[in-house]
């Protein structure tokens, strides 16, 4: 049904990934921590399918029926594309290895300080979209994801910051795309938020400038 | 020589119309909000 929902939206600002999680125990695999952190703030407990936007400000876990899983993804993709960017991001990745290197600015246009006390971070997020993988249940999945921490960014501040993604294995590194977002955790126990989202532009041919053209 | 003159004012007129045509969008873009993208995250079960 996810999968619908993303080709529904497929016109709009809206990007989908979905995480794995392994119902064994102990687990098979691991969901990617930092965004499976950022997840769990929003409820305790576990319950399946788990679906946020902006963060976990918006979420449903659990749907019983697929009308009510509908109207619940209705409402949270609704919601979010009436708000508007509270960040400006810019963006870039390169694929090293298995490995993918993301570099990132973050202008803080929101009224929030970002900083350690609320939890903020940018993440970069690796997703491979139109594949099937086993034991991901819609056809964008999120394959990992890396997290920088943001010390203090004060609203009108601008910060950059690098991301390691390691040990990526795609079907395919041509499909790959990275995601990366900005986000803060509300108060402490409580859900996150987040400012602003981009998909990182791939660097294939990087150039390099003679040593006097260099800052 | 009036006809160089004449061409030589013409480059250079080129060359700053073509300039502050480069120039004009990027000042326009610094103007524009970002849009936002929405990220829909969601986790499924293996079972």
């Amino acid at each position: 049904m996810i999968n619908q929902f993303a080709e529904d939206y497929s016109d709009q600002p809206v990007v989908f990934i979905d995480y794995r999680y392994s119902m064994a125990d102990p687990p098979e695999y691991p969901t990617p921590e930092f965004r499976w952190e950022i997840i769990r703030a929003t409820e305790e407990g576990l319950g399946l399918t788990w679906a946020v936007v902006d963060s976990g400000r918006m979420y449903n876990r659990g749907a019983e029926t697929i009308e009510e899983a509908e109207e619940a993804f209705t409402e949270m993709l609704e919601s979010a594309l009436a708000r508007p960017a509270e960040a400006e991001m810019h963006a870039l990745w390169e694929r090293v290895g298995d490995s993918v290197n993301v570099i990132v600015t973050v202008k803080n246009n929101s009224t929030i300080t970002l900083s350690l006390a609320n939890n903020a971070a940018v993440h970069a997020i690796v997703k491979e979209p139109n594949t099937v993988r086993p034991n991901h249940t819609t056809i964008n999945p999120g394959l990992d994801s890396g997290r920088a921490i943001i010390e203090s960014l004060a609203p009108g501040e601008t910060g950059t910051f690098s991301i390691t993604v390691p040990n990526l294995d795609p079907i395919n590194w041509d499909n790959v795309q990275v995601v990366v977002l900005v986000d803060y955790q509300v108060e402490p126990g409580s859900h996150y938020d987040q400012l602003q989202a981009r998909f990182a532009s791939e660097v294939k041919n990087r150039l390099y400038l003679p040593s006097v053209l260099r800052p | 020589m009036k006809f160089t003159k004449n061409m030589l004012a013409l480059i250079i007129v080129s060359l700053l119309v073509s300039l502050a045509g480069a120039t004009l969008p990027v000042q326009a873009q610094e103007n524009t909000t970002q849009e936002r993208l929405v990220v829909f995250e969601s986790v499924g079960s293996d079972t």
